[in-house]
């Protein structure tokens, strides 16, 4: 550090929220290029940007000091530095504490005491420029340095002079900072923009709440010498600070919590006994591969020290078992042996020869990631509950997510700054990208003019300008769905905790990554719809057809369940439901379970973009002969016919080849991945070809397994995680297939989730040949039930009674009313119902009448018309004076719903229909127009010129598609799609995008089994029937 | 519209915008059959440039539902309503929109599908606003026209003898116009027309003597004389409620109203509008910027605090172009008067989402004639902007 050195040590970052303007990474990027040896960030009652502000400085070889600017009940601002370990951990309590004592509601009004400071002042440092006797009597003289700042403002001066004249006063020493807001000048507009938000006011209301000038970048040392070149002792005090400030990062103190074990035993030989004692019960008999796998784990486990972490993770599992809950790993964990045998996952990684080293590695140093799969709802709720009465409420916290300024988001907040309209609002925010798929001409300017919005005008320049740079600054912090972390001790001293929307629940300040970053273990607890209906499908078949359905022993190779994957008939199936599975199923025709850990797998778009899914398919059809980029590859690649799938596979790879380690190879997978940097690229590459060299390989073989390598790095998915979610794919599979009645009313009961909609749901059972009976108020349950049907067979045996949970607008307490009554005494009329259940609203009991729901409340069944008939009477208040007295409901003159009206009906008050397909009642004049239904599609050769329709149920727009849209068109009697090339889409988007039923014309393309057709006409088709029922993917 | 009804029946319905429902009795002797006297009306209507659906009825509400629905010319005789009004959808009754829908639910679509309910059960369901409506589908509907009345007019109009071209005797001739329209009513606005060219004053507080708003006509007519002698005057007025004021027992006295209309009405003829008022500063950090505001009286509910004051500055406005010589980024001199001290810069800058942003860089400066001044650049010219006291 040279004497004339400059540090910054009071610079706010986007992490202040809406009151800087610039990421932690640009800061330290733009110091750097000052040549700047070290800055300070001290964001707005938060620590959210710091771990990315030291990692980023880390990389740049600078010194990140740490602190935040606390805001005071009177309010002013604290600006307090972290000098020691103490003084971090006091101001994470700090924030703590001021962070909790507020709530959830209001984050923004979170200030923090006199006492509250004086009690967390040890080791932290204080920058001031008022109040000075009061910061000396909280932090102590040698803790409080007199801050100048200057920004080219009279007033600033005047206090600036007040501020000296007091620091001599009280022999404080000067220090200057600049107050950074932004990195770089030209960033003042975009802090102008987010202090309008931030004020919820317009750029043309905002007034002096905007800066007054450009000031508040960050400067270098020269420019802050002749700022302050009558006060050099201000300059040189930075460098005397900083060199105090010795706290960074890389000294949290973070320790894992111990797992408390029976007397007498270590961590590791608990763990040691849990693992022979499961694994003897899950590999019958313990051959000796396990027993060989689960030692060397063991060993490693035993040196990493992470016994505690497996333990912990175990005892959450035990938890949810004991509960009754299901649980399942996913991820890399189910490489583990030792997860397999703690039950914490369900794939034997000995029988799959799956590698642990993808799982953990000495070389990686970090905490190896084990995420459960719940269901989702309650049950992954009690499991997050438990987590917190184990570690206690600040030593466990939920880790935060990032809201980040996206298309729509940034196009609303920047619109309303510039006060437009909100019409223009809307249309703006339509037209942002929000299909997964942006073309090259994509760009802001040509979506912006897509909506009418005139590029020329001076304001809507400045709207793109701040539009394009405001993307992924932070917005808010919000809550990730699963992430926990949890801390020995108090999680409180190593990262500030807020207030999570639950009650009781708290937040960290941290995203996962961060939480990795620093080494702080994480569990994530993830709610999965389909283990929720999973859940509930076991519990109906037990209740229904009197049999125990066990997931881990289903049959292995159940022909119907790989029938339906052939035919890809696999609507409501966990993973291979989606358009894009669908299409490839009859190509692959799975026929054992190792092929849809092959389809769970292949159909991402990493390996559609890396160009491995048609060398596989072509293999699997016997197109193209199978070969191996060397022969010592072979036992690697062959279950996947030569191409390489999997990470697990790419880590074997250049262990053979190369004679990597376990952790090189990871090493090699991660700096190939998404966060690639070039010379790390390089490093390893280099360090490849000098094993495959070593190891004799010629450098053509070289240059193909490299190329091999590299094309997949950044996409292939864990055969482990593949494994696991195969095993919840077979298993919903074997459900549909043979309860259909259970998984069904299961799915019904847990939306949202999956790829469809319930309506197309109850389509596609009604096409496997399930019954569905209507809502009604003398026999519905909440959610939907089974019931007996009159029908002998699989799927005639029982039937699936709508719930009241798909009522629209129907209060849960007034179903809960409904049924509780009708247990005693069953309604006798509707008006017998309003009496017993009076707290009723009109609409309900209209929803009701509308849905049916009220057909057969009296003797003899009625029909919708005339429930409504009588529960408009019903419904209306009656004095006390007629209470008393009977009044016969007047027969209806309604006339009953005629089809239409029925359907209509329905979807109005239900969202679906159990009654007939609303395209049955136009076959005839579709026939008319030459449209085939959708079942016969499969029987029209390839190239033939037809005409198909229906009702949208899906309209997708992958981001590796190049710009084609994929639509599905439900009618009365299966589902059809087609393809929409970019050049129709563009000209036809409204129609397209916007209308519920859909006419297209175009050529079939019937391919192995996929059947589509390519769109050449698309047109609105009039169809009187409640639209929405599709589920658009943007 | 109105005048076409007016000229036709004395007894016109202003019913709502674009609707006028009147009484045709008494016509027949004039015009004729029921068809002659709407193709009469037609025609008229026609000649006027409106562009109208008609509909003859014996109820004014059917006859409004039938010429806002139906095109052209109807006719209604007596007990047909139903049958006519039958074809129509429900959704153009006079009803709550809820009701409306739950016709929808029932599968009724049509005034005639209403008709056909049963009374006592659809009023027993809906209660009186039913009735109403159920009539109206049935051709039962029977209620009087609520007739206009014409407004009062504030309008007075003398075309003289002799060509007038003497203030005095126009004043006399306009304040008995005053006179005669005021008779102790309250008004906040005037217009005067002096050969058909309009002068107009407000009053920001409503005034009762005609003696004030003649002596402001006077000021404007000194200030702004007519071009030609005058043949027409007219005087139209705008009432308005009267002034009510309470006293507060603590709270000085200011000026009459009227006295202080009198007083800037009596400056702004003297230094020409927009240059009396009281000035507001802006919300904004550009120095200097304010706006002239009407002056009141009454003290300003939302003035900025004024910024503590360490010495007084007095602007020169215009600011004053000056020549600054610089060196080291620093002001030497002013006017070739060299600097003794100077402070700054002090930067602003703003309004960079307009078409014209500012962007200023100010100094302080002390010259060696022992003034202390502000100079400042903004682009690429210097000025001069005031003296500190």
């Amino acid at each position: 550090m040279t004497s004339n050195t400059y540090i910054e040590l009071h610079a706010r970052s986007a992490f202040s929220f809406l009151e800087g303007a610039s990421l932690p990474e640009a800061l330290i990027a733009h110091s750097a290029e000052l040549g700047l040896p070290a800055m300070a960030l001290l964001d707005r009652n938060s620590l959210s940007g710091a771990v990315r502000f030291h990692k980023q400085a880390q990389k740049s070889g600078m010194r990140a000091i740490i602190g935040a600017e606390v805001v005071a009940a009177e309010g002013f601002r604290y600006a307090l530095l972290a000098e020691s370990r103490q003084g971090y951990q006091n101001l994470c309590r700090l924030l703590t504490k001021i962070k909790l004592r507020t709530g959830h509601g209001d984050q923004e009004s979170a200030v923090a005491t006199a006492e509250d400071v004086a009690e967390h002042a040890a080791g932290l440092v204080c920058l001031s420029s008022e109040r000075m006797q009061h910061m000396v009597d909280v932090f102590g003289r040698h803790n409080v340095f007199v801050e100048l700042q200057r920004h080219c403002d009279r007033d600033e001066e005047h206090r600036n002079q007040a501020a000296i004249a007091m620091a001599r006063k009280l022999q404080l020493p000067l220090l200057a900072t600049n107050g950074v807001s932004h990195a770089m000048e030209d960033e003042r507009d975009l802090l102008d923009a987010l202090t309008c938000v931030r004020h919820k006011t317009t750029i043309f209301e905002a007034g002096k709440l905007l800066a007054k000038n450009a000031e508040r970048h960050l400067k270098g040392a020269a420019q802050m010498q002749q700022l302050f070149a009558d006060l050099p002792e201000a300059i040189a005090n930075t460098q005397n600070l900083a060199a105090r400030l010795q706290f960074t990062l890389g000294d949290l103190g973070y320790q894992f919590p111990a797992y408390p074990v029976p007397p007498g035993e270590t961590m590791n030989s608990y763990l040691r006994q849990l693992a022979d004692r499961g694994a003897r019960h899950r590999y019958r008999p313990y051959y000796e591969k396990a027993q060989r796998q689960i030692e060397r784990e063991l060993a490693m486990i035993e040196k990493l020290d992470l016994a505690g972490y497996f333990l912990i993770v175990w005892d959450i599992v035990r938890f949810c078992k004991e509960q009754g809950l299901l649980v399942q790993g996913r991820g890399s964990a189910a490489n583990s042996a030792v997860c397999y045998a703690l039950e914490i996952t369900a794939v034997d990684p000995v029988g799959m020869d799956l590698l642990f080293e993808r799982f953990l590695s000495e070389e990686r140093g970090e905490w190896p990631d084990i995420d459960l799969d719940l269901a989702s709802g309650d049950e992954r709720e009690s499991a997050i509950q438990y987590v917190y009465q184990r570690y206690g409420q600040l030593g466990a916290a939920m880790t935060a997510n990032v809201i980040t300024y996206r298309g729509r988001s940034a196009a609303r907040d920047m619109g309303k700054v510039l006060g437009f309209d909100e019409e223009t609002l809307g249309r703006l925010a339509k037209v942002v990208p929000h299909w997964g798929f942006h073309d090259k001409s994509d760009t802001s300017e040509h979506q912006f003019n897509e909506a009418g919005v005139d590029l020329q005008q001076p304001l809507v320049q400045k709207f793109l300008s701040l539009y394009e740079r405001v993307q992924d600054l932070p917005r808010h912090l919000g809550q990730h769905s699963g992430g926990m972390v949890i801390c020995q001790g108090q999680l409180d001293s190593i990262v500030p905790l807020q207030p999570a929307t639950m009650p009781g629940r708290f937040v960290v300040q941290w995203d996962k990554e961060d939480c990795a970053d620093m080494g702080i273990v994480k569990v994530d607890l993830l709610g999965l719809g389909m283990m929720a209906v999973m859940k509930e499908s076991i519990g109906l078949i037990r209740d229904h057809y009197g049999e125990e359905v066990d997931l881990a022993h289903l049959p292995p190779d159940d022909p119907q369940v790989y029938a339906a994957l052939q035919k890809a008939d696999t609507i409501g199936m966990f993973q291979v439901e989606s358009r894009a599975q669908m299409s490839f199923l009859p190509s692959l025709r799975p026929q054992r379970f190792y092929d849809m850990v092959v389809q769970v797998a292949i159909i991402r778009p990493g390996p559609i973009v890396g160009k491995m899914l048609h060398p596989y398919l072509r293999r699997r059809q016997k197109l193209e002969a199978i070969s191996y980029p060397h022969p010592a590859l072979q036992p690697v690649l062959e279950r996947t016919l030569g191409v390489p799938l999997f990470q697990e596979q790419l880590l074997r790879m250049a262990m053979i080849v190369a004679g990597f380690s376990g952790g090189q190879a990871e090493e090699l997978r991660r700096a190939m991945g998404f966060k690639r940097s070039e010379k790390r690229m390089q490093e390893i590459e280099g360090k490849l070809r000098d094993g495959m060299a070593r190891n004799g390989i010629a450098v053509d073989v070289q240059d193909l397994i490299v190329r091999s390598i590299g094309s997949f790095a950044a996409y292939g998915f864990p055969e482990s995680h593949a494994a696991s979610f195969a095993l919840l794919a077979y298993a919903s599979a074997y459900l549909k297939c043979h309860y259909l009645a259970a998984f069904t009313a299961a799915m019904l009961n847990n939306q949202p989730m999956g790829f469809y909609h319930p309506a197309t749901l109850v389509k596609d059972a009604q096409r496997h040949g399930l019954h569905f009976k209507p809502i009604d108020v003398m026999r519905s349950e909440w959610n939907c039930t089974l019931e007996r049907g009159q029908r002998s067979g699989a799927n005639g045996q029982w039937l699936v009674r709508l719930g009241f949970n798909y009522l629209k607008g129907l209060r849960r307490d007034i179903a809960a009313s409904i049924i509780e009554e009708r247990i005693h005494t069953p309604f006798a009329s509707i008006r017998d119902l309003v009496r017993r259940v009076p707290t009723i609203r009109k609409e309900e009991l209209n929803s009701l009448a509308q849905a049916g729901a009220l057909n057969f409340i009296r003797a003899e069944p009625s029909h919708r018309r005339e429930a409504l008939w009588d529960s408009e009477l019903a419904a209306r208040p009656v004095g006390e004076l007629l209470e008393s007295t009977t009044v016969e409901p007047d027969s209806s003159p309604l006339a009953p719903m005629q089809p239409e009206q029925r359907l209509f009906a329905d979807y109005t008050s239900t969202g679906l229909t159990i009654g007939m397909h609303p395209m049955r009642l136009h076959r005839e004049h579709m026939d008319d127009l030459g449209v085939i239904p959708a079942s016969s599609l499969g029987r029209i050769p390839d190239g033939v010129l037809v005409r198909i329709a229906g009702s949208v149920i899906c309209r997708q727009r992958p981001g590796t598609a190049n710009g084609f849209l994929f639509v599905s068109l439900e009618d009365e009697t299966g589902i059809a799609n087609a393809i929409i090339l970019p050049d129709l889409f563009t000209a036809q988007r409204l129609t397209i995008v916007e209308e519920p039923f859909l006419l297209i014309e175009g050529i079939v393309q019937n391919q192995r089994g996929s059947v589509s057709v390519k769109a050449s006409r698309v047109e609105a088709l009039r169809v009187e029937a409640a639209a929405g029922v599709s589920h658009d993917f943007h | 519209m109105l005048a076409l009804a007016s000229s036709f029946s004395p007894l016109v319905e202003d019913t709502a915008p674009g609707i006028v429902i009147f009484s045709i009795v008494g016509l027949g002797r004039l015009i004729g059959t029921p068809q002659e006297i709407a193709a009469t009306i037609a025609r008229r209507g026609a000649e006027a440039g409106i562009q109208a659906n008609l509909a003859i009825s014996a109820d004014p509400d059917t006859a409004m539902l039938a010429a806002r629905h139906l095109r052209g010319i109807t006719l209604i005789p007596p007990d047909y309503e139903a049958d006519r009004l039958g074809v129509l959808p429900v959704h153009v009754l006079p009803a709550e929109p809820e009701l409306i829908q739950t016709l929808d639910r029932w599968g009724i679509h049509t005034l005639a599908d209403l008709a056909a309910l049963p009374e006592l059960g659809f009023i027993a369901r809906f209660g009186d606003a039913a009735e109403r409506i159920l009539r109206l589908a049935r051709g039962e509907m029977h209620r009087s026209l609520r007739v206009m009345t014409a407004p009062e007019n504030y309008l007075r109009r003398i075309e003289l003898e002799h060509p007038q071209r003497l203030l005095e005797p126009l004043l006399f001739v306009i304040s008995s116009l005053l006179n005669e329209l005021m008779q102790g009513l309250s008004f906040n606005r005037v217009t005067l027309k002096l050969n058909n060219v309009p002068r107009t004053l407000e009053f920001p507080v409503p005034v009762r003597e005609s003696k004030v708003i003649l002596k402001q006509l006077q000021f404007d007519l000194e200030a702004h004389p007519p071009q030609s002698a005058i043949v027409s005057v007219e005087l139209q007025l705008n009432p308005t409620a009267p002034r009510l004021l309470q006293h507060g027992l603590f709270i000085p006295q200011a000026p009459a109203p009227e006295k202080l209309q009198l007083t800037l009405a009596r400056l702004t003829a003297l230094l020409g509008g927009g240059n009396v008022g009281s000035p507001e500063l802006l919300d904004t950090h550009r120095p200097d910027a304010f706006v002239m505001r009407a002056f009141s009286g009454e003290a300003p509910t939302n003035a900025t605090q004024p910024a503590p004051i360490r010495f007084a500055f007095r602007y020169y406005r215009p600011p004053i172009a000056a020549q600054v010589r610089v060196k080291a980024e620093r002001p030497v001199s002013v006017n070739a008067q060299p600097i003794l001290t100077a402070a700054g810069p002090w930067r602003a800058s703003g309004d960079w989402w307009t078409t014209t942003p500012w962007d200023r860089e100010e100094w302080d400066v002390e010259l060696s004639n022992g003034g202390l001044y502000r100079v400042y650049q903004a682009s690429q010219r210097w000025f001069l902007e005031g003296m500190y006291d």
